[in-house]
């Protein structure tokens, strides 16, 4: 593909991104609370598509789609078992969140955490935890642009993530939760639409239909519509870390946050729900499309790549401009999101004006962080992706703790160490006890910590304090 | 203490029910299924639809 024409389609998206960006600019006013969640002023609609955008990154044009190519239907199975997993714990947690940020003035899940167990240690633990756990994941969207660049345009490593921070710092910095928002709407567009020409188009150039690339399906590739083509121990492995997505993941997690309404925070679940669905059946479909064009290629994350070699170049163009898209909406969300935690538990509070830049700073260092962190182009960028996952499922007791009146602080911080801990030798050392994938452990060692100390802390008077903790704000249990 | 949070869209019981059932269902059922669009395809296509569904119908 010519190099001039990729950078053209880039320079018009990024001129659109830019547009919207300043429109954005010219409603956000002063304040932590304008700047990083918007003064939880987001309409249903823009929620869903920054939610979808954020969470739906070039994973899964490029891993999921080769996922599929290589196991078939299990890749479906693993996707569908996140979805609806995020789907039902937002119906039961997102209200809540929402109205405790509301009420406690809280931007960030962290800081939700602070006032929730009394400890400003907890908040800054937390905030460090979760910068650690998520740049492997940040890097993997620049190296995932950098090679697209590099295969489809030619463009040298180097200067297609260069291109990629320029982008990111500039939607993300130029006016907060109001720009990223915004311009994940139009990103959450482009990937949508984009991958369903792309299905469209090669449905009926190559297959001429539904029904006939169903019975080639069948016909030709029968395994790849068997769910135990991919272990089930891995499938497990894989699934649960990802199931607890929607309260781990500080970036989705805070835009629980940011719904004008409780009628704008369900419209943000219906949204997602939908989208979600429609985008990972989409996907799924393109991984069983490229296993029966290219029946024998060996790595599957080059698949789309090929694909779209056997495009028309203007579909070609619209669809990697879709993963570009995918890569720049998670990571200028994660870094907003991570700038925020920063900002209000490393910084002097929601006052003070000095609090936004400091943010800012923050951004621009994760984001320049994560950026150097693909330079290296570690082949271990990957496994790094999903051991972060894995991590951060060691705080999902922490925030489930939030509404259960024995847990405590001292359990959430030795719960949430010990569980990274673990995560980081199962998967530096290989070792899977019993069979069970790193993430699995994790999830166990670290529920079980929270568990058994918080009831030992409930019931002995505290274990290390001597005393019963105060806790900062009381979210007990609804009528229900 | 401060006042009640209001409620969820579903309930907690109706919740932890439904999580739990629809994640037994989910690890068990697409395994036992033969190889077939109609199989683990289809159930993974009808499970989602579901939840869905139940999310438009929770207040």
């Amino acid at each position: 593909m010519n190099t001039l024409i990729v950078l053209s389609v880039l320079g018009i998206w990024f001129a659109a991104g830019c547009l919207i960006s300043y429109f954005a600019k010219r409603k956000t006013g002063r304040g932590l609370t304008e700047y990083f969640i918007a003064n939880r002023k987001i309409g249903g609609f823009i929620a869903a598509m920054t939610y979808s955008a954020t969470t739906y990154s070039s994973f899964m044009m490029i891993g999921l789609v080769g996922m599929t190519y290589a196991v078939g239907v299990g890749a479906f199975g693993f996707e569908i078992t996140y979805l609806v997993s995020t789907v039902l714990l937002l119906l039961y947690f997102a209200p809540k969140f929402w109205e405790l940020g509301k009420r406690y003035d809280v931007i960030s899940p962290a800081e939700l955490l602070r006032k929730y167990y009394g400890s400003a240690f907890l908040g800054k633990f937390i905030t460090i935890y979760s910068f650690l756990m998520l740049i492997p994941y940040m890097s993997v969207q620049f190296t995932g642009i950098g090679y697209l660049l590099k295969g489809l345009a030619g463009i040298p490593y180097v200067y297609a993530v260069l291109i990629a921070l320029i982008i990111i710092l500039t939607f993300t910095l130029w006016a907060g939760m109001r720009s990223v928002a915004w311009t994940d709407t139009l990103q959450a567009f482009i990937m949508f639409v984009s991958s369903v020409i792309l299905v469209l188009f090669l449905i009926r150039t190559r297959f001429n239909g539904f029904s006939a690339f169903f019975g080639t399906l069948e016909r030709e590739h029968t395994g790849l519509l068997s769910a135990d083509k991919i272990p089930y121990m891995k499938f497990i492995g894989l699934s649960i870390p990802w199931m607890f997505f929607a309260l781990t993941n500080p970036q989705v997690s805070q835009r629980m946050f940011i719904a004008r309404d409780r009628k704008s925070l369900k419209n943000m679940i219906l949204g997602f729900a939908v989208f979600g669905f429609l985008y990972t059946i989409i996907v799924v479909n393109l991984g069983f499309i490229a296993r029966s064009i290219f029946p024998a290629m060996e790595k599957g994350d080059t698949i789309t790549s090929l694909l779209l070699t056997n495009v028309p170049v203007i579909l070609a163009l619209f669809v990697f401009t879709g993963i570009v898209a995918a890569s720049v909406s998670t990571v200028n969300s994660i870094a907003l999101t991570l700038g925020s935690m920063f900002a209000v538990d490393f910084s002097g509070g929601q006052q003070k004006h000095g609090s936004i830049l400091f943010g800012k700073a923050v951004i621009l260092i994760i984001t320049i962080t994560a950026f150097v962190f693909s330079l290296g182009r570690f082949n271990v960028i990957v496994e790094l992706s999903v051991m972060s996952s894995a991590g951060l499922l060691a705080t999902a007791p922490s925030y489930i703790g939030l509404f259960w009146k024995k847990s405590s602080k001292n359990a959430s911080i030795v719960s949430t160490l010990i569980g990274g801990i673990v995560t980081v030798v199962l998967y530096s050392t290989g070792w899977k006890p019993l069979g069970l994938w790193p993430g699995v452990w994790t999830g166990i060692v670290s529920a079980a910590i929270f568990v058994l100390m918080s009831l030992a802390e409930y019931y002995n008077g505290g274990v290390f304090n001597g005393k019963q903790e105060e806790k900062g704000i009381y979210p007990e249990s609804s009528s229900e | 203490m401060d006042s009640r949070i209001k409620k969820s869209f579903i309930g907690k019981r109706l919740f932890i029910f439904l999580y739990l059932s629809v994640m037994l269902v989910n690890f068990s059922i697409p395994f036992l299924l033969p190889p077939r669009i109609t199989g683990a395809y289809l159930f993974w296509v009808i499970l989602p639809l579901s939840v869905i569904a139940l999310s438009f119908t929770a207040e």
